[in-house]
């Protein structure tokens, strides 16, 4: 297309954080100290009339976001939805409803519309995957394509299961997974009913164990799991709605 | 499978960015800070420097929610919905402008794609470059940006220019920094990776049938667009169209097909007498969504175009509202009002200036 840019990033080192590893606030550029102690939903109504205490939510969100959508999309895309869901986010913030539980859900909202835009691209990968045991996406962060022919081997089922679910049951079960939403956190997010999330996600288990064969992608007390997820500060304990 | 069998256990090794990789985005970010606060402070700023996304693999994907970014105000005009072989129509609170009946559209795109199969066009050299200058706009303040994309995919330059990974202490968005990368015509051979490079689009292009029918169904199959549940066969050609004119350049076979498909787009009207974007007579050509389409659209979406030479000069589009998820019990959410006189789902840009260079940095 016109606007291709072929000047891909070169990949980084391999950081081996994990997903739910917590990150300590620190005050960068732009930011105060006072506000990286501040919760989500006073930052988003303070950068309301000071637009630059939205950067606090960049620095505590952003490495998740952009983490999670790497590993659905690769970090090439990640790298574009990352910027695109904060620069979209600060565009709505006035809509944000404080009685919300926590910015995170919202954030993964907008970039789960986002996701759905490279559905293509996702399931193609994935199928690649279960074909050949290539994964394109993960050889976005490693340069040991061999290592991951090998190191993927079990996946392939699983790539083959998440490439035959819909987009709605993909993000579902995704953010439940990877995310490690509760399945309050995912209604948020989906802007769904919480009986919904129930449905769609046993009916992607349904579905991975009819594709993929037996085994368990979630924990056996699944029905109640997502919920006793602890949530992660800086949000706000919820209750199970369910 | 195996045990542990668990969906946890796939790409479980994706690492977490540190601070230097989402320098960008935070810059990015920050850019978005003072363009609010710039337009706060001075609501009749006449150019704010903008800074364009990241491009990458995904362009052509990420370009509807790029465009997300700019907003402008600008009032909007309802379509007259008329049916098919009535007499033009005007619309009596606008002037000159005038929105064509079904028929009268028909011929009108049809004359623009007789006059663009007509008009004689020569491929870039491969060592050529590209130039775009996009104006945009945010809360009604224009922003310009400008991008020089060599031919054969292998460089590319912006100014505003924005920050790559590493260090950003010394980056100097007005200086131009030319980026040259990996042949991207032979990255694109590679299964998985979706874009082209201009060059590659453009013969791609230059390939299809002249019927519309076919040209679409050809382009459908190839072009990188993924399909969205829901949509409609119009407003999948429309969304196809739209983002097919953000080539610069197009085989005028491909521009007279464009316009012969946009003739078959039952909703599609043409207006006369109007003005683009930044001022320019124009005629458009405008759909409506009276409700939110799959894709996401809703309202008037109109392309324009020169009146005479008929070339793409920008696009008006309105998203539809944003549905943020309620709160914990339900409660509906606060909404604040968007500044007067402007529509936060309305995105505006514009093709200030278009040509081919020999370097970037030069303009037509």
């Amino acid at each position: 297309m016109t606007e291709s840019d072929p000047l891909c990033r070169p990949s980084r080192g391999s950081s081996t954080a994990r997903p739910d590893t917590p990150r300590p606030d620190t005050a960068r550029e732009g930011t105060t100290i006072a506000d990286t102690a501040q919760p989500d939903a006073v930052l988003v109504a303070a950068s309301l009339d000071e637009p630059e205490r939205f950067a606090v939510l960049f620095d505590r969100h952003a490495p998740t976001i952009h983490q999670y959508v790497a590993r659905r999309l690769g970090r090439d895309a990640a790298d574009d939805v990352t910027a695109e869901t904060f620069l979209t986010a600060f565009r709505i913030r006035a809509r944000y409803d404080s009685g919300r539980a926590g910015v995170r859900p919202w954030l993964h909202g907008i970039a789960a519309k986002l996701i759905s835009r490279h559905r293509r691209e996702e399931v193609k990968a994935l199928k690649l995957l279960a074909r050949t045991g290539r994964d394109p996406v993960a050889e976005t962060w490693t340069d040991s394509a061999d290592d991951r022919v090998t190191a993927q081997a079990a996946s392939r089922p699983l790539a083959k299961a998440l490439a035959a679910l819909s987009e709605g049951d993909r993000h579902a079960l995704l953010l439940f997974a990877w995310a490690e939403f509760t399945y309050q956190e995912i209604a948020e997010a989906l802007d769904i009913p919480v009986g919904t999330v129930r449905s769609r996600l046993n009916r992607a288990r349904r579905k991975l164990r009819v594709t993929a064969g037996p085994y368990r992608p979630f924990d056996e007390s699944d029905e109640t799991a997502g919920d006793a997820v602890p949530p992660r500060e800086p949000h706000a304990p919820e209750g199970d709605p369910a | 499978m195996n045990e542990p069998a668990d969906a946890r256990a796939l790409r479980a090794d994706v690492p977490l960015p540190d601070s230097d990789h989402l320098a960008p985005q935070r810059a990015l970010l920050t850019e978005a800070f003072r363009q609010e606060a710039v337009a706060r402070s001075r609501p009749t700023t006449a150019a704010v420097r903008g800074i364009p996304l990241p491009r990458r693999r995904f362009v052509l994907l990420t370009a509807a929610a790029a465009t997300g970014l700019v907003v402008t105000g600008g009032a909007v005009v309802s379509l007259t919905h008329d049916t098919p072989g009535t007499a033009p129509t005007t619309s009596p609170a606008s002037g000159g402008r005038q929105l064509l009946s079904a028929q009268a559209s028909a011929d009108t795109l049809e004359l623009a794609a007789a006059t663009v199969e007509k008009t004689g066009a020569t491929e870039p050299g491969p060592k050529q470059w590209v130039y775009e200058k996009t104006t945009s706009f945010d809360q009604g303040t224009p922003r310009s940006a400008e991008q020089w994309t060599r031919w054969d995919g292998t460089g590319s330059a912006s100014l505003p220019g924005f920050p790559r990974a590493g260090d950003t202490s010394t980056f100097d968005p007005d200086k131009l920094q030319v980026w040259y990368g990996p042949n991207q015509e032979e990255k694109w051979k590679k299964e998985g990776y979706d874009d082209r490079s201009q060059r590659q689009f453009y013969r791609f292009l230059a390939t299809l049938p002249s019927d519309p029918d076919r040209m679409m169904a050809a382009i459908r199959k190839e072009h990188a667009l993924g399909d969205i549940k829901g949509e409609t066969a119009a407003q999948r050609d429309w969304r196809e169209v739209d983002v097919l004119y953000r080539s610069v350049l197009i085989p005028p076979n491909a521009q007279a097909g464009l316009f012969r498909a946009l003739a078959k787009i039952p909703s599609a009207r043409v207006e006369k007498g109007i003005k683009d974007p930044i001022g320019r007579a124009a005629i458009g050509v405008t759909v409506t969504y009276a409700e939110r389409t799959a894709s996401g659209w809703q309202g008037k979406q109109e392309l324009f175009f020169d009146p005479k030479t008929y070339a793409y000069l920008g696009e008006t589009r309105h998203a539809a509202p944003v549905k943020i998820p309620k709160g914990a019990d339900g409660r509906p959410y606060a909404v604040a009002s968007p500044a007067p006189g402007t529509d936060p789902d309305e995105m505006t840009t514009a093709r200030a200036a278009w040509g081919v260079v020999n370097k970037p940095g030069e303009r037509p």
